[in-house]
């Protein structure tokens, strides 16, 4: 018995008291104590820059949905781009919404940490730097669907679900505070080799921000004022001298006139080749042939308009040739030590256009028929059999290769419409087939741009001169003669616009911000119709607040957008 | 950490400590005068070896060696012998005076005195409180599956089980008693969740699923389907418990048993939907390109649209060119089993078991397969009447096949107007030529295209040059050491482990979709290890008080650990056609060692135990049973960590009370209730810590810049997921038997229910695991068992089971109203069908109408549910029933003379499913692609393709336009493609199988010098009735890719025993 007894004592101090019981992650450090040094809260910095990708790496729809320079081609557009099937459901209605506040809540982070962090002295810096982030986050946000509820707050425990909305007013502060803050403490080095916030980019992002306030009922009086101050600040005398082609070849992203972008590299999508990077490569063309033939696969929609086109004086504004793929060439390539025929860029790749064969040939504006004829003699190799006119298949006659022409009885897809190669990479190793693959830069501001937003600042602060001035240095650039102090107005700045930026992600706000959205889209869209826009068309400036973003509130009386 | 490391050193000293008191202890026994020998055998002679001997009434009592002799002194000459042994009639024998005796044992025949495995030892049938089924081996292998979960389909009242996809290798599903955890299922093919699998436990080891096993490896299965007898596994049991104990040899008769299965079958695609011939579809591809207005369209503008970039399509329309895809790809499958047990037990008190078996199963087109060799091995040793000791061995490799997600499917994908040839310059094709996309063709020498349809790839290149394959080993094992150190008291340490290693290889040449997309060869590999241990102490305690009190306790001890790690490598543009054997060949450019949904490279998680159950019956009428499990998870959040989980359980035996004794009518009758409590804790391993497990990249002008965050919000709150059951039970036996079953009532409630959680969007946050709320299941369960004919030579039985079950969503623990955005619906069950509701097409007399909502004729119409005349939020609605309302089986085994005959038919009503191949086939927005043979709306147009006002399917053609199916047919949500007009009543009733065997008869065997033969048919799956008319009913929510068709296997086999 003695021993039983023993052995039951033996058992009974294996139940060791109720304790914790620990298990930590080899694959991961915990997050906590990592941002508290230095080192990691440098990599807490860089993944909220990384937070950019979430917002513009992908679907384009908020920026350039739905305008009167793109339009829909083979594959369906979101119903962003579409008012009247809109509603909060609707896909892609939420990407915005998500890809921000997620990009405020790592900034939010940074914030936190910041105080607790081991200090060093450039601890400002890189807090200034994620406030740029946050003020971008929210002046995306307020400008897509209005009054959104400021969450300043980082976010640890699950119990806090409810939010209310702030209004448009009270956001657009938070911006402001946001970028005073980050032009106090940024650095001044050169965009081009530090790829980081700097004073010019927040300048030039207060300029936005009060330009666009400043439509609003309740902009402040000085706005436009300081909206023209800021970008001449951005500029600070910077002159347009790059050549226009050189701006968005490939290889040049970081040129002297970028003044902020979002940023990829090539190095960094082995990961995960066909997702690390971005699409707008993609967008802007009908289908090129498919990856069979050797094309690049393009979306098929966003197709650049007629009207768009129109806007152009023809070749003889040096923007058209940079802009656009007036000639798609095909040649043979080997890869892997298998040759084959590449479709679309040999163009970049050969070192002698010579050698390459042109299949298709988008006709430049005013081609008389005697050009005509000389052309289509001279390049035997363009897509056959013949059109209906006696034209070869791969010659596009002037006003025949705008989105619309989508819509017209015969219309054959590939290669229908005239690509835009603004965004095109070439890079070898780029797969044709997947989704988000290219690694150039998304630039988000350039001088160009900066010039016209303070033209249109000037114009709208009463100094219509100084406005001409700004504009007339981004025509004199393209090789067009200036503007006239007649014809320059808000309408003609929207043009300038379209044709100093196709296809560059922000057509969609500059339309909302000059109130011009429901006069310029119909029509000029073909497929959007004035009665789209419903019976309260304005109410359209806004996007319904994603419905699945109400459903996860707590709070149930967050108001949806009026029209929705 | 410190607490780890002192529990550490606790256990190995105490461990060691244990070793040493089992050689210091000895006890004594009392010599007696009077000496009683003799020895037990089997009804056939065999002596049996560890027969208990037990002189009735007291504590006196010895067992049989090895040649079932036993010698035993007894108090007097009149003593009464019991002698017991498991299988066998207990049978009591006075000794009259004698000094010899020799027992014959009957096996017993009566089922309900059977025992069943409880979770740490077995308890009598007849004296069980909970709800517990027993599946045999013999039902197990009745079937002849390869697969054990396909064999016990139907077979137990409350368990649902069903095919995963119908795809070799895929695996089967199980739920027991509903749906009640909400983790879901990450591949979405399913209205069953992940976290609502059973907690199998094969021989002690803890695992997900038993699909490695060899049916005929497993000695029993032991369900624990209600909350009190599965409370013993505590933590893990809320989804029930299946206890799998394999032939260990602990049962082996003496000598040496050789048997052989052998079996060969071949499987056919059956059941196949009807799809659209040549002219059918020519016919849907030109209302497909009408034009909006149609009326405007000329049918030259219309065959400019439609065929324009396709001469070679129409000229094949024209000739009545028709391919059939499905023939070209669909092949005869076949299945083969070949399994060989040999079992013994030496002089020595060593027992083993050995099986050895090899299966096969081939699926319907090539490179589908999966090849399953298991080796295992039981040995038991009986040293003395104090110790033994055991060591039970399972060893499985399986070689799956997967083939390539797409060949399936783009078989069904392409018209048969599109032919696998290449095409002369005369557009007739060059038979022997495959093309790797028949939908995109060129004549040699032109780059034009004269076809110009799907980019899909031709499905007998992707067959032939792409491959997926799994390999694992996995072995499951435990070794174990009893010591009955008193006859009441015996303590048992038991150490049981599970390794798993698989490699997952994906390897596509340039001929495949995917050398189409990365321009060359690519491959993967995947790397999966685990390692797994239990390690169970356990003292058992029984006694007798005063005849009447039984008692019996049990003290448990146990730890148990989880170490999982992946890796992955990725290539392309590799220069050899080297599959997954060269993976760095391919282009250093393209090399990635993140998976595309990645895995935690490594997960370790840890439960501690500590469980006390006790067993009382008063004069074997009145039984109680009470146990309590204390848990403490690694995976939760601290000061969460532990939790208890108690049960109690009732039973009374109203036939033994005086007034049922001597009934003629009643055999047995039990009444059981109980309660208990069981948890769930299938949560990441890391769910309640912040790490940096999201790696970001950027750069910082050419400096790439890596950073990292967390992807989730960590939970710091997580706590346990606990479910509460009250189960009430009735087991019958009416007419000595002949008419048995059961009937049992429950009620469960899982509380603080674990979730990933979706969080609103303004957190910056995606998801949580978070405890979400509380979920109900309420269900009746009846089994019945009749002998309808009992002859000597012609028997007959039949089995019906019904089962129902509600399941409901009963409260959100952070609001008061249904959390739509986590599609928590209240008073609905779990993952319910939630959307809005297909409600036919748009006609042209309701133009006005189809305004008002933004819709014109031929688009889809959906449901104005509150008729605000406005398509919104308030219009989405639960649609049908994502889970079965009621599910059902029957089985009849007929046996007459030398033949035997069974079937079993399996039922499952009520369940609407998304259904992925109606999606897929159903899409009038897709004109490339073959479709399903289909009423569609074609409106009045000038172009010469004939009306046609359906209210079926809307009007094809892309949603581009705006005139075909309508924005939304095809909505998309967050969580995936979801079509609102895509739900299906899945209710089917399938016969599982019919199989007819041959017995010959004994004289012939004796010649051939064998015990027992027996050659059989078999027919799995000959008959389904349902309204679905997908692929099958079964698994109609599988994603499409991996979605196989319908099939029956006939198959012939014989065992034979020597």
């Amino acid at each position: 018995m003695k021993n039983i007894i023993i052995i039951l004592a033996v058992v009974a101090s294996l139940f060791t008291s109720c304790s914790d019981i620990d298990e930590k992650s080899l694959s991961y450090p915990a997050a906590d104590e990592t941002y508290r040094t230095s080192g990691g809260f440098q990599l807490l910095v860089n993944s909220t820059y990384a937070r950019l990708k979430e917002i513009y790496g992908n679907n384009p729809w908020f920026f350039v949905g739905g305008t009167d320079l793109y339009a829909e081609g083979f594959n369906p557009e979101s119903p962003l781009s579409n008012y009247a099937s809109l509603v909060p459901s609707s896909n892609n209605v939420e990407e915005l919404y998500v890809a921000a506040y997620s990009q405020i809540q790592s900034v939010n982070k940074v914030l936190y940490y910041s105080t607790i962090t081991e200090q060093t002295s450039n601890l400002n810096v890189l807090v200034g730097e994620a406030r740029y982030l946050r003020a971008n986050a929210y002046f995306l946000l307020v400008q897509a669907y209005g009054g959104v509820p400021i969450v300043n707050d980082h976010i640890v425990s699950t119990e806090n679900t409810s939010f209310n909305r702030n209004t448009e007013q009270e956001v657009y502060t938070q911006i402001i505070e946001d970028l005073n803050a980050a032009l106090a403490n940024v650095g001044t080095a050169n965009y081009a080799t530090s790829g980081k916030v700097n004073k010019r980019a927040v300048n030039d992002l207060l300029a936005k921000v009060y330009l666009t306030r400043g439509y609003q009922p309740y902009g402040e009086a000085a706005d436009f004022a300081k909206a023209a101050a800021f970008a001449d600040a951005a500029i600070a005398g910077q002159p347009l001298v790059l050549p226009f082609d050189q701006l968005f070849k490939p290889g040049n992203d970081l040129n002297a006139e970028t003044i902020f972008s979002v940023q990829y590299d090539k190095a960094s999508t082995s990961t995960s080749p066909t997702t690390l990077g971005n699409r707008q490569y993609s967008y802007y063309s009908s289908n090129l042939g498919g990856t069979n033939v050797g094309a690049p696969q393009r979306s098929q929609n966003l197709l650049p308009t007629q009207y768009a086109l129109d806007l152009y004086e023809g070749p003889n504004d040096k923007r058209w040739d940079a802009t656009f793929m007036t000639t798609i060439y095909s040649g043979t390539e080997t890869t892997n030590g298998v040759s084959s025929t590449v479709v679309y860029f040999p163009y970049y790749r050969s070192s002698t256009l010579s050698t390459l064969k042109a299949l298709h040939f988008y006709e430049p504006k005013g081609y008389t028929p005697a050009q005509r004829a000389a052309y289509i003699a001279s390049h035997p190799d363009l897509q056959k059999p013949n059109r209906p006119n006696g034209d070869p298949r791969g010659y596009h006659r002037y006003g025949e290769y705008g989105a619309e022409s989508v819509a017209v009885p015969g219309w054959i897809n590939d290669a229908g419409t005239i690509p835009v190669k603004k965004f095109d990479d070439p890079e070898l190793s780029t797969p044709l087939g997947t989704g988000a693959v290219s690694t150039r830069d998304i630039i988000l501001a350039r001088l160009g741009d900066t010039y016209l937003i303070a033209a249109e600042a000037y114009l709208k602060a009463g100094n219509p001169a100084l406005g001409l001035d700004r504009l007339n240095a981004v025509r004199t650039r393209a090789g067009v003669a200036g503007a006239l102090p007649a014809q320059f107005n808000i309408d003609y700045i929207l043009d300038e616009r379209a044709r100093e930026m196709l296809g560059e992600y922000n057509r969609w706000f500059d339309l909302k911000r000059t109130g011009t959205l429901t006069t310029r889209v119909p029509g000029n869209n073909y497929k959007i119709k004035l009665a789209d826009f419903g019976t309260a068309p304005n109410q359209k400036l806004l996007r319904p607040i994603p419905q699945k973003a109400i459903d996860l509130n707590k709070n149930k009386n967050f108001p949806q957008n009026p029209g929705y | 950490m410190k607490i780890k490391q002192i529990l550490k050193k606790n256990l190995k000293y105490n461990l060691v400590f244990l070793f040493f008191l089992n050689f210091l202890i000895t006890t004594t026994m009392n010599a007696q005068s009077s000496v009683v020998e003799g020895k037990i055998t089997d009804a056939s002679g065999l002596s049996l070896p560890g027969v208990n001997i037990q002189e009735k009434g007291t504590k006196n009592g010895t067992s049989t060696d090895f040649e079932g002799s036993f010698k035993i002194n007894v108090t007097n000459n009149k003593a009464t012998l019991v002698i017991s042994y498991l299988g066998f009639q207990t049978q009591e024998v006075n000794i009259a005076g004698k000094s010899k005796i020799n027992v014959s044992l009957a096996e017993q025949s009566n089922s309900l005195n059977e025992v069943v495995v409880v979770g740490y030892g077995t308890v009598k049938k007849s004296d069980v409180t909970g709800t517990v089924s027993t599946i045999s081996a013999a039902t197990i292998t009745e079937r002849n599956t390869t697969n054990a979960l396909e064999a016990i389909q139907g077979s137990t009242a409350g368990v649902q089980i069903t095919s995963a996809s119908g795809r070799a290798g895929d695996g089967y599903k199980i739920v027991i008693r509903g749906n009640n955890s909400l983790l879901s299922d990450t591949s979405g093919t399913s209205s069953t969740t992940v976290g609502s699998t059973p907690l199998f436990v094969v021989d002690g080891v803890p695992l997900d699923n038993i699909d490695f096993l060899n049916p005929q490896d497993i000695a029993r299965m032991d369900v624990l389907k209600d909350a009190s007898s599965a409370a013993i596994y505590g933590s893990r049991a809320s989804n029930g418990v299946v206890i799998v104990t394999t032939k260990s040899g602990t049962t082996a008769k003496s000598g040496i048993n050789v048997s052989f299965n052998t079996s060969y079958g071949t499987k056919t695609a059956a059941r196949l939907p009807e799809f659209m011939n040549s002219q059918e579809w020519y016919a849907f591809n030109q209302s497909a390109f009408l034009s909006y207005p149609a009326t405007s369209q000329t049918p030259q503008a219309l065959a400019t649209a439609s065929t324009g970039n396709s001469p070679l399509l129409v000229k094949r329309y024209n000739e009545g060119f028709s391919f059939d895809w499905v023939d070209a790809i669909l092949k005869p499958g076949s299945t083969q089993n070949n399994y060989l047990n040999i079992s013994g037990r030496g002089d020595s008190g060593l027992s083993y078991n050995i099986g050895l078996g090899v299966q096969s199963d081939e699926g319907l087109i090539d490179n589908d397969s999966t090849d399953k060799y298991s080796f295992k091995l039981g040995l038991n040793h009986k040293i003395n009447d104090k110790f033994s000791t055991g060591v039970n061995i399972t060893v499985a490799r399986i070689d799956s096949q997967l083939g390539s997600d797409l060949a399936m499917q783009d078989a069904f994908r392409l018209p048969t107007l599109l032919s696998p040839w290449a095409v002369d310059a005369n557009g007739n094709d060059i038979v022997g030529q495959l093309t790797l996309q028949p939908g995109k063709i060129t004549q040699p020498g032109n780059a034009t295209l004269v076809l110009d349809r799907t980019s899909n790839v031709n499905p007998l290149m992707e067959i032939a040059n792409s491959s997926q394959t799994e390999k694992t080993w996995q072995t499951v094992g435990n070794i174990y050491f009893q010591y009955q150190m008193l006859k009441w008291l015996s303590y048992k340490t038991t150490f049981a482990a599970g390794v798993v290693n698989s490699v997952t290889g994906i390897s596509n040449t340039a001929n495949t979709n995917q050398g189409i997309l990365v321009k060359g060869n690519s491959s993967s590999i995947r790397n999966y290890n685990n390692f797994n241990f239990t390690w169970d102490n356990q003292l058992d305690l029984k006694h007798t008080f005063n005849e009447v009190h039984d008692f019996s306790l049990l003290l448990l001890q146990s730890i148990y650990s989880n170490t999982d790690q992946n890796s992955y490598l990725y290539s392309s543009n590799q220069p050899f056609e080297s599959g997954i054997y060269n993976v760095g060949s391919g282009s250093p450019s393209t090399y990635s060692f993140v998976a595309p949904t990645p895995e935690t490279p490594y997960v370790k998680n840890q439960l501690n135990s500590y469980a006390v159950r006790l067993n009382y019956a008063y004069k074997d009428k009145y039984l109680l049973t009470a146990s309590n499990r204390w848990d403490g998870s690694s995976v939760l959040s601290k000061g969460n960590q532990w939790e208890s989980f108690p049960s109690v359980a009732l039973g009374w035996k109203i036939n033994k009370e005086s007034f049922l004794q001597n009934s003629s009518v009643i055999s047995d009758l039990k009444l059981r209730a109980s309660l208990g409590y069981t948890g769930n804790d299938n949560v990441n391993a890391y769910a309640s810590q912040a790490l940096l497990d999201q790696q970001t990249f950027y750069a910082n002008g050419s400096n790439l810049v890596a950073g990292w965050q967390s992807k989730n919000l960590a939970n710091k709150k997580l706590a346990w997921e606990k479910t509460r059951e009250v189960n009430f039970g009735l087991d019958f036996g009416l007419l000595k038997n002949r008419i048995s079953g059961s009937v049992d009532v429950y009620d469960r409630l899982s509380t603080n229910v674990i979730n990933s959680r979706q969080l609103p969007y303004e957190t910056g946050y995606a998801r949580t695991f978070d405890n979400v709320g509380s979920v109900s299941n309420k269900g009746v369960e009846v089994s019945l068992t009749t002998k309808n004919i009992q002859l000597d030579k012609l028997k007959w039985e039949t089995t019906f089971i019904f089962s129902k079950n509600i399941n409901e969503l009963v409260s959100i623990n952070y609001q008061e109203t249904s959390d739509i955005g986590n599609n928590l619906i209240l008073g609905s069950e779990l993952n319910p069908n939630f959307h809005y509701v297909y409600d036919g097409v748009w006609q042209e007399s309701e133009a006005t109408e189809a305004a008002l909502f933004g819709a014109k004729p031929g688009n889809g119409k959906l449901k104005d549910l509150n008729g605000d005349k406005k398509i919104d939020a308030n219009d989405k609605t639960v649609i049908g029933s994502s889970v079965p309302k009621w599910q059902g089986s029957f089985y009849s085994k007929l046996t007459f003379g030398q033949f035997d005959f069974n079937f079993s038919v399996i039922t499952s009503q009520g369940q609407t499913v998304y259904s992925p191949f109606h999606r897929q086939f159903e899409d009038v927005t897709d004109r490339n692609r073959q479709r399903v043979k289909m009423d569609y709306f074609v409106p009045t147009n000038g172009a010469g393709v004939t009306p046609n006002a359906s209210n079926e399917a809307p009007r094809p053609g892309p949603t581009a336009g705006g005139n075909g199916a309508g924005a939304t047919y095809l909505e998309t949500t967050n969580t995936g493609l979801v079509g609102y007009a895509f739900y299906r009543d899945a209710s089917y009733v399938k016969v599982k199988n019919i199989s007819l065997g041959y017995t010959f008869n004994t004289d012939l065997l004796q010649k051939l010098k064998l015990s027992n033969l027996r050659i059989y048919i078999n027919v799995l799956d000959p008959f389904v009735f349902t309204d679905f008319d997908g692929y099958d009913p079964e698994w109609a929510g599988a994603a499409i890719g991996v979605n196989r068709p319908s099939s029956i296997t006939s198959q012939f086999g014989l065992s034979v025993n020597f």
